[in-house]
């Protein structure tokens, strides 16, 4: 599929093509790719087809408000942490095979669909979202649509490897850690993990309360800022839920980066990048005319805040099932679950502490910059099955490590859009993390926008060959 | 507080917390335990790095604080600047 999320809308509201044909032909698509690719756990044939069928007979009946709704008929599916009415909430977990089916749809899928988008489905995900490579031992591994051979990246590898692999135009995936930005810059294509508190959690499975954000995955910045336009707005079931009032991005999003003050984010930043990741920021740089370099001090500080808030604050979501079967959980991810149960408070207080003054120093650095720039994963898609990678020399655990760059930037809520860039690697794309102020949305999907425009970053579907559907 | 912050967890350690919130530790969990366990006291050693004020508050539910200074980010984003209360 290389059609927008945006051309199908248009054309299914102008009756150019009908949603029941658009769906099918995903259908279709899924059918074909996903036994190679493995992102989705559940397809929601039945459901979709009613959505779209429902969507036809509007349009064929003259309605007005149905036609002007921006993802009329838009295909997309989400992590298998968002509810999904009528089916068990997976969160990637075996444990969760026979929970209760959700009783509504979450929040953000309500808001899609209200935007005339139709759900197909569920995606793969690194169990209760503790990882970045989504090898789930449950449900399998996602394959990145660009080489089979190597990870999607997580933990909302399904969400993104559906969009690279052109199976849909738009995904839904959350970050706690990098979840987003990761498998966005492994499966390249654009991601938007928003500022903290933008986009309400409500019906989604938790794992860092302190720390999930929930965004979209899409092959274009366009359909990427409509979708989130759509989902904007309070909503009371999410605590941290800002009562900010709707920010649309959409109408801004080509006023070009003539004014903005850009950086490069060094030190730290610099230091856990590899060669690729670090040709791909340079290139971004260059394009941007971005020739600063900004510095967030202390940022390995941050990201161990991150850890020790993430791995005390997941343990304790899943506490019971540690103390009565921790055997059935992820063989990757359960012994880090369990000793997060342990951690002294003190830990976990001084974290917290540390990650209101890390946002302090942002604060600073963001009254000389708009936009700051950094690679969002060390290097490019590692082999399925890797345990170690090799940065600048020195060799660290896989799985961890694959989130070192965006930790920090997630640590403190920041707004950021994962932008895809070819070619620095022989076959595989590689992201970077394009950073703004908190609530500046606006500016990370500006400056998106017009690296897409001026062909630096793009998100082509990935070879069939490398897909190797049948 | 120094980077020394604590003995590396061992054995004794896993025994005694897994008893006090009643979480029985497989014995083929424990290896992997003491690994993560080691290497949050490492991150541990890393945020008690920072010399913070007495006062310092955490961030339990986190709200991102505002850009510290308005920007010259060009039209049609100025009407967006203004922080809303509950912001910081």
């Amino acid at each position: 599929m290389t059609e927008s999320a945006c051309e199908i809308a248009a054309n299914i509201g102008s009756g150019q093509r009908r949603a029941v044909d658009v769906l099918e032909d995903a259908l279709t698509r899924i059918d074909r790719i996903n036994p190679a690719v493995n992102a989705f756990t559940d397809v929601t044939a039945e459901r979709a087809r009613a959505a779209a069928a429902a969507i036809d007979r509007r349009v064929a009946a003259g309605d007005p408000m149905i036609r002007t709704r921006p993802l009329l008929g838009v295909p997309y599916a989400v992590k298998n942490l968002f509810d999904i009415r009528g089916l068990p909430t997976l969160a990637g977990a075996a444990l969760e095979r026979n929970a209760p089916p959700a009783a509504a749809d979450a929040v953000l899928i309500e808001r899609l669909d209200a935007a005339g988008a139709v759900l197909v489905g569920a995606l793969n995900m690194d169990e209760y979202a503790y990882g970045f490579s989504t090898e789930n031992s449950h449900f399998g591994a996602t394959h990145n649509p660009h080489d089979l051979t190597r990870i999607a990246g997580g933990s909302s590898g399904g969400s993104a490897a559906a969009v690279a692999s052109g199976m849909l135009p738009l995904t839904l995936g959350s970050d706690t850690n990098g979840s987003i930005r990761v498998p966005a810059s492994l499966c390249g294509v654009f991601g938007l993990k928003p500022t903290f508190g933008r986009l309400p959690r409500s019906g989604t499975y938790p794992f860092v309360h302190d720390l999930d954000h929930l965004g979209p995955f899409a092959r274009n910045c366009v359909d990427l800022a409509v979708a989130y336009d759509v989902m904007q707005g309070y909503h009371a079931d999410d605590a941290s839920c800002s009562e900010r009032p709707l920010e649309p991005v959409t109408p801004y999003l080509d006023l070009g980066v003539d004014r903005l003050r850009m950086a490069q984010l060094g030190d730290y930043f610099e230091t856990w990048a590899g060669s690729d990741a670090r040709a791909a920021v340079a290139q971004v740089a260059h394009a941007l005319g971005a020739h600063a370099r900004a510095v967030l001090p202390a940022a390995e500080r941050a990201r161990a805040a991150a850890f020790l808030i993430t791995n005390a604050q997941g343990a304790g979501v899943h506490l019971d099932d540690l103390r009565s079967r921790a055997a059935d959980f992820e063989p990757l991810s359960r012994d880090r679950f369990l000793a997060g149960a342990m951690l002294p408070a003190a830990w976990i207080e001084q974290a917290q502490k540390v990650r209101r003054w890390f946002a302090d120093q942002a604060a600073v650095l963001f009254a000389d910059h708009d936009v700051l720039l950094a690679a969002a994963t060390p290097v490019v898609a590692p082999e399925i099955g890797s345990d170690v990678l090799e940065i600048n020399g020195q060799r660290l655990p896989m799985r961890p490590s694959l989130g070192l760059l965006t930790q920090p930037i997630s640590a403190i809520g920041l707004p950021v859009c994962t932008v895809p860039v070819h070619g620095v690697h022989p076959t595989l794309p590689i992201g970077v993390q394009i950073i703004a102020a908190p609530w500046r949305e606006d500016l990370v999907l500006r400056v998106a926008r017009h690296l897409e425009r001026i062909g630096l970053c793009t998100a082509p579907v990935a070879p069939q060959s490398a897909v190797g559907a049948r | 507080m120094s980077e020394s912050l604590s003995e590396q967890p061992d054995d004794h350690w896993l025994d005694h917390v897994a008893a006090v919130i009643r979480m029985p530790i497989a014995e083929a969990h424990r290896p992997g335990v003491i690994y993560y366990l080691n290497i949050a006291t490492d991150m541990a050693a890393l945020v008690f790095g920072i010399a913070l004020d007495r006062k310092a508050q955490p961030a339990p539910v986190f709200r991102p604080a505002s850009p510290a200074a308005d920007t010259d980010a060009g039209p049609g984003v100025r009407d967006l600047d203004a922080p809303a209360a509950s912001d910081s």
